[in-house]
């Protein structure tokens, strides 16, 4: 019987505060909570957060007013309404502009291609789009939720859940915390329908618990594996993997290794960085192919100097990917459809099979370092804004450090430059690297002291952003072995990032701030393993026993020959002021969100099955008995008295008196009770009296507790 | 402390109780018990009922506590051809003086026993009621007040006493108390033998107290103090009878029981009521006020439940 | 009780569903947050069905109502103790009929709620078993279980208001008699008859005043005996027969005894709830001859209704009933 228990104050103010009504609207908060933060990260990415946070609060604001003046169908009118003034602000701001008609069916199928998990991040105006997705469901779920239709709150939270599920921008845990809450939402709702208080609806508050808890426990190893960072299936991915089978999202890793088996081999009249994709966008902790940033002319020549170079591609493995140097211009040959994005990757309909091939004809940029230096900075609109995005998570003191860098140069060249050779000077060449947590770019630039490839990329063109240079993310294989004149055969472990610049009149130009002659030894080294092992796929016959050292020359092959010379800013004096010792920096693990999310899942499960146990209320009980009232005499008394009656062995019936109980007492307990008597019925104690009776009752609490009793001894009714 | 304002009153109370009660216990054998509650009741300020067979000496009993205060005693015997002015006096006419003079009745006197006194008419019973309600008679329209202090022991028959002849409710109200005088038990009974052969010993009880201590001992009664707890209590117990009697105890049954709470606890020499006081009088207070319907428990029944389930201080959990 | 007690509700279907699209697209996409959704969910429903399966019966407990006459009405108060929500679906027995229900009877974990009965017809009547669904905290599973607890009212026979006439004799009779020791004098009202008065008491008052003695009453000599006995399909109509009987002496001040075919009961004015409830639990059969003598009134339920003898001769109960409320009072 769920009799009414005189329940201790503290548990009541809580009681009152912590409503099931509170709790369901803060798991419908927490879905919401999911979905919003793929959106914030989307726009902070492109740009300023503030406008989100402005728009959410509006439409959550707005969602509370009119919880309570308006009936749900206006609502949901309103929210209709709200969403379609949205999606049209949306598509305004798409390239192509006002015909709303033309661009209904690209729409749906963007919508399409979204929910089969291609990310927010790629929307070309992500930023604009996440504003405008934000207002809607936002508006609806408080209105509802506030309104007490949980269901219904749980249902358009969850949609918008479900959209940047599919999506594939949620993360499995937040994921998982999001069903969590919306169950949460669902369940406290039909607590608060039926007008239970928080103490009564125990069962619910055990179910969301377990349920957590279970979540929690049966994510652990995939959320261990997230939070460092490690492929499903385990093992150290392959630097090809990272780079040239990402696809359209690049995510840096900590750990690689290099893959030795045999991709391809090419002939052609000299040796190029064989390119398969760039990157516009730059996430902080991994690059993004927007959709915009395929835009451009495709098998165009590049403007300014130019010569030709012809290639053959032969595969000697299945290659899903079709290299080209930098830039195509013609593609022929291929046994499988062909696309040409526009900004020049190549993209097949299905990978190529050992043996087959294709040409490629090619207009290598040949303009001079001076030619380069006079290009001025009049860069195209579309260029400009695409290729300087950073999120607006950068850290300053990257710009900062960049400015202080190349302070001397004065023209994006001599700047790309500075950054470059800085880079190769300045970092050590290593596989194994822990990937930091933050911005890839801030960490390599003040806390790591060695890296690969990708690392070096991402920083010179996330530096070469800071300063408004237009720059990007590429990715491709180095030249490789060359077994001939005119022949060079290209291994995994020849994968390789580096960094696209932008020159009006002349194009993209490559630098790369890899030191070479590391990185092919190292390549070379993981060749030699692989011999050793007898891998099959390391050599074709041309190659055998010969050294794979790539051409890794001091001359940059890149640039034209020319000035290599270098001015070097002040600032680089300054530079190893830094302390960049250590590859990790601090050394004090700081927990990931998820460790976070685990521990207090766990926590909260263990209060609540304690507080199920009653080990809450033996615990405060001990306390109590040990906490000697500090009141006026009366209160003192009497707070002794009823501490007497917990430490007594048998429980006091409600209709003895205190004398009728008391009375087969130690000396002790009498004589509190008689002073009880005084303070309850008579004409009160004063303050000797007081302290006598503190001494009686402290003597006999040292005597009756010498081990704390945290179970209950006592069979009594209770 | 705040004992000092009226604690010496109230020892000196306490003191002159006990001693009265010493003294009567010399004269009437076993009862002990019953002597005390008289006692308190006397120290109240109340009336008293005692019910038992005849002959166990409820006549020696009131005798000797007159006689322990040095006070005036006086007996009635109710009769059903009383006249109320048996009780109260009446103005006769003196052939001397030519004038009608007062003659006081049995009523004025300080213990005044009534016994079998619901054999009497009502206008009888009526007068003695309000004898001993307002503390004055009034004869003839003239008001006169009895002397002070008044206290009445009435007595009832209970062999022959049928249920229908019982006191109605709204009388029976206005005794404190209702006490029982038993017989003795065998040792008891010789010594009672022992003593009546050998002359009443009720002529060799000697005053111990004046009536003026017996005043000031209820004046200082009265100051006991009862706190807050106290009344509390007694209200739930009244209250408890009310919710599984016929009827319950009415208000003047819980001011009747806090009195004679008050009482106790001279006798015990606290200048308080504890709860204990309180459920030592409920038993002699409370049931004879009380109606229950036949096939009911009865009063005594009801009132020991009472002090078995309400609790002595409200229920808490709560720790501070 | 087993898994095979609980159901699906309708948001268990659709948890369901969701984790089966999320798992069907989870094969298409390659995404993994997918596996998230499917396993969270499913995990919710093993949560859900675990804790329905785990928590015992509710129990049940009504407030006895008081026993009283058909047409009045009484409130049940039920008391739902249960670890998970539930919600309850009470039955009652025939001879009473709900007449108000609570509007919403989701109970929550457990509670009280009340409802109203009118009551129709003498007997003890039931109230209760009652249905219950339980369901989890979650929402997604409900079962049906049958908690034993019931309750039981008493419903008294109707009682009619009757014309006196022919029991008047009786009556009469009944008020003019015994005579036993005196204890008590009193005034003498006007009501008294000369020869009460005492008259050596009343030698001592005033001229005027006189004193009567007041007749104690023999306890049995005043009561009324009826003796009343029913075939089985008559038993309503005697023992509202016997009870409108009952009452109208009463109102005159007359107690009654009446013999029924398992018990005698005695009752008084101002204390008739013992025999209201005999009459109302009793069973048609018949009195022994031993017991039936001496009865100055017989009541007979025979063949749908009542026939009350009298020295005076036989009566259809029907015929004394009056329309005329207050009449007798």
């Amino acid at each position: 019987m769920n009799t009414e228990r005189v329940v201790d104050p503290a548990l009541a103010a809580v009681d009152r505060v912590v409503t099931p009504r509170w709790i369901a609207i803060t798991g419908i908060a927490g879905v919401l909570w999911a979905y919003l933060s793929v959106l914030h990260r989307a726009v902070v990415i492109l740009g300023d957060p503030t406008a989100l946070y402005a728009v959410v609060a509006v439409a959550a604001v707005a969602g509370a007013l009119l919880s309570r003046l308006v009936t749900t169908r206006t609502a949901i009118q309103i929210g209709a309404v709200g969403t379609a003034l949205c999606l049209l602000v949306y598509l305004r701001t798409l390239p192509g502009g006002a015909s709303f008609l033309a661009l209904v069916w690209p729409m749906l199928g963007d919508v399409l291609s979204l929910l089969g998990g291609l990310s927010v991040l790629r929307i070309v105006n992500a930023d604009v789009w996440a504003l405008t997705a934000a207002p809607g469901p936002v508006f609806l779920t408080t209105y509802l939720a506030l309104r007490g239709r949980y269901a219904g709150a749980t249902a358009v939270a969850g949609a918008a859940l479900g959209f940047v599920v599919l999506t594939g921008d949620l993360t499995p845990t937040a994921t998982a915390a999001g069903v969590v809450g919306a169950l949460a939402g669902v369940a406290f709702g039909d607590c608060d329908r039926r007008g239970e208080r928080l103490r009564e609806a125990d069962g619910t508050v055990v179910a969301i618990a377990a349920l957590l808890a279970a979540a929690l426990v049966a994510g652990a190893a995939p959320v261990a594996a997230d939070s460092v960072g490690a492929a499903p299936g385990g093992g150290t991915p392959t630097m090809e993997a990272d780079l040239v089978y990402a696809g359209d999202t690049v995510s840096i890793s900590g750990p690689i290794q290099l893959s030795p088996e045999v991709r391809y081999r090419v002939q052609a009249d000299e040796e190029a960085y064989w390119r398969v994709a760039s990157y516009d966008r730059y996430t902080g902790d991994g690059w993004v192919r927007s959709q915009g940033g395929s835009a451009g002319d495709g098998l165009a020549s590049p403007p300014g100097d130019s010569r030709t170079l012809e290639q053959e591609y032969t595969a000697e493995a299945d290659i899903a990917t079709l290299p080209a140097a930098w830039r195509a211009t013609d593609v022929s040959g291929v046994p499988v459809p062909v696309q040409v994005a526009g900004n020049g990757d190549l993209e097949p309909a299905s990978p190529l099979a050992e043996g087959e091939s294709y040409d490629v004809t090619s207009e290598v940029p040949t303009a001079s370092p001076g030619q380069l230096r006079s290009a001025g900075t009049e860069y195209p609109d579309g260029i400009e804004e695409r290729y300087t995005q950073l999120p607006a998570s950068t850290p300053d003191r990257v710009g900062e450090r960049t400015e202080r860098l190349t302070a001397n140069a004065d023209n994006p060249y001599d700047t790309a430059r500075v950054i470059e050779e800085w880079m190769k000077e300045e970092y050590r060449y290593s596989l194994q690297v822990e990937r930091p947590e933050g911005d890839i770019a801030d960490a390599f630039l003040f806390e790591m002291d060695a890296g690969y490839c990708t690392y070096y990329a991402t920083t010179m063109v996330a530096m070469l952003r800071t300063q408004g240079i237009p720059a990007r993310f590429v990715t491709g294989y180095s030249p490789g072995q060359q077994v001939d004149d005119d022949e060079w055969v290209v291994r995994g472990s020849n994968a390789h990032a580096w960094v696209e610049v932008y020159f009006p009149g002349h194009g993209w130009i490559e630098f790369d701030p890899t030191p070479a002659a590391d990185r092919s030894s190292t390549e070379q080294e993981q060749i030699d393993e692989a011999r050793l092992e007898g891998s099959e796929a390391v050599d074709i016959d041309v190659t055998e026993n010969q050294s794979a050292a790539a051409i890794g020359p001091e001359e940059d092959p890149l640039v034209g020959a020319g000035e290599t010379e270098l001015q070097e800013s002040e600032g680089t004096g300054a530079t190893n002021g830094e302390s960049v010792d250590g590859s990790d920096g601090i050394s004090v693990p700081v927990p990931s969100r998820e460790q976070v999310g685990i521990a207090v899942g766990v926590t909260l499960f263990a209060l609540v099955g304690a507080r199920r146990l009653g080990v809450d209320r033996r615990l405060r009980r001990q306390v109590w008995l040990r906490r000697l009232p500090d009141d006026d005499p009366d209160r003192t008394v009497i707070g002794l008295y009823r501490r007497l009656l917990v430490l007594e062995d048998r429980p006091k019936r409600p209709s003895e008196t205190p004398r009728a109980y008391l009375a087969d007492a130690d000396e002790r307990a009498k004589r509190i009770g008689s002073l009880y008597e005084r303070a309850k019925y008579g004409n009160g104690v004063d303050v000797e009296e007081v302290s006598s009776a503190t001494a009686a009752y402290e003597s006999l609490l040292e005597e009756r507790v010498r081990v704390p009793r945290l179970w209950n001894r006592r069979g009594g009714s209770r | 402390m705040s004992d000092q304002r009226h604690g010496p009153e109230i020892d000196a109370a306490g003191r002159t109780a006990t001693a009265v009660v010493e003294n009567v216990q010399r004269v009437i054998v076993g009862n002990d018990e019953t002597i005390e509650q008289l006692l308190a009741a006397l120290l109240g300020g109340g009336h008293v009922l005692l019910e038992d067979v005849p002959g166990v000496g409820k006549t020696m009993l009131a005798r000797a506590i007159a006689a322990s205060f040095d006070c005036s005693f006086k007996r009635v015997q109710f009769t059903p051809d009383l006249l109320p002015a048996d009780i109260t006096g009446s103005n006769v006419y003196n052939q001397q003086t030519g004038e009608f003079e007062f003659r006081p009745g049995p009523v004025f006197a300080n213990v005044v026993l009534g016994d079998e006194i619901n054999r009497a008419p009502p206008k009888t019973q009526a007068a003695l009621l309000e004898a001993m309600e307002e503390q004055q008679v009034t004869v003839d329209g003239e008001t006169r007040p009895v002397p002070s202090p008044f206290v009445v022991i009435a007595t009832q028959n209970t062999v022959e006493r049928e249920r229908t002849y019982e006191l109605p409710a709204a009388e029976l109200d206005r005794f404190m108390l209702k006490l029982r005088l038993g017989y003795p038990d065998r040792d008891a009974e010789s010594e009672v033998i022992d003593r009546a052969v050998g002359g009443h010993v009720i002529d060799d009880v000697e005053p111990v107290a004046t009536v003026g201590a017996l005043a000031s001992a209820r004046e200082a009664t009265s100051n006991v103090t009862v706190s807050e707890p106290i009344r509390q209590y007694v209200s739930r117990l009244a209250e408890y009878t009310r919710e599984r009697a016929q009827l319950g105890a009415s208000p003047r049954g819980s001011i009747a029981l806090v009195r004679a709470g008050q009482g106790r606890a001279v006798l015990a020499g606290r200048s308080f009521v504890l709860p204990d006081d309180v459920q030592a009088v409920a038993p002699v207070v409370f049931p004879h006020r009380m109606r229950t319907a036949p096939d009911e428990p009865d009063a005594d029944e009801i009132v020991t439940a009472a002090l078995s389930n309400v609790p002595v201080e409200p229920e808490s959990d709560g720790m501070e | 009780m087993g898994w095979s007690e609980l159901r699906p509700t309708r948001r268990g279907i659709v948890v369901v569903a969701i984790a089966a699209v999320a798992i069907l697209l989870a094969f298409g996409s390659g995404v993994r947050s997918l596996h998230a959704v499917s396993v969270t969910a499913l995990l919710g429903m093993v949560v859900g069905a675990g804790q329905l399966r785990l928590a015992g019966r509710p129990t049940i407990e009504r407030d006895e109502p008081e026993a009283g006459f058909p047409g009045e009405r009484r409130t049940v108060t039920v008391t739902v103790d249960s670890k998970v929500p539930v919600t309850v679906d009470e039955r009652v027995g025939r001879g009473v009929a709900v007449v108000e229900w609570p509007d919403e009877t989701p109970l929550g974990h457990g509670g009280t709620f009340s409802y109203t009965i009118e009551l129709q017809r003498r007997g003890r009547r039931n109230l209760g078993p009652a249905s219950c669904e339980q369901s989890d905290s979650l929402g997604l599973f409900v079962r049906r279980v049958r908690p034993d607890e019931t309750a039981t009212v008493l419903v008294y026979p109707t009682i009619h208001p009757i014309d006196g006439r022919t029991v008047t004799g009786v009556v009469e009779r009944r008020l003019g008699s015994g005579r036993g020791s005196f204890d008590r004098l009193r005034e003498y009202t006007g009501s008294d008859t000369m020869r009460d008065i005492h008259w050596r008491a009343s030698a001592k008052r005033p001229p005027d005043e006189f004193v009567v003695t007041e007749h104690r009453r023999h306890v049995d000599d005043d009561r009324v005996r009826i003796v009343a006995e029913a075939d089985d399909d008559s038993v309503d109509e005697m023992a509202s027969a016997v009870a409108s009987l009952a009452q109208y002496l009463e109102e005159s001040g007359i107690g009654v005894v009446v013999d029924l075919p398992k018990e005698s009961i005695r009752s008084d004015p101002g204390r008739r709830e013992r025999l209201l409830r005999a009459l109302a639990l009793t069973d048609g059969g018949s009195v022994d001859t031993d017991h039936g003598r001496g009865a100055e009134i017989t009541v007979r339920g025979e063949a749908g209704r009542a026939t009350i003898t009298v020295a005076d001769g036989d009566v259809d109960f029907e015929t004394l009933v009056t329309e005329r409320r207050g009449v007798v009072a």
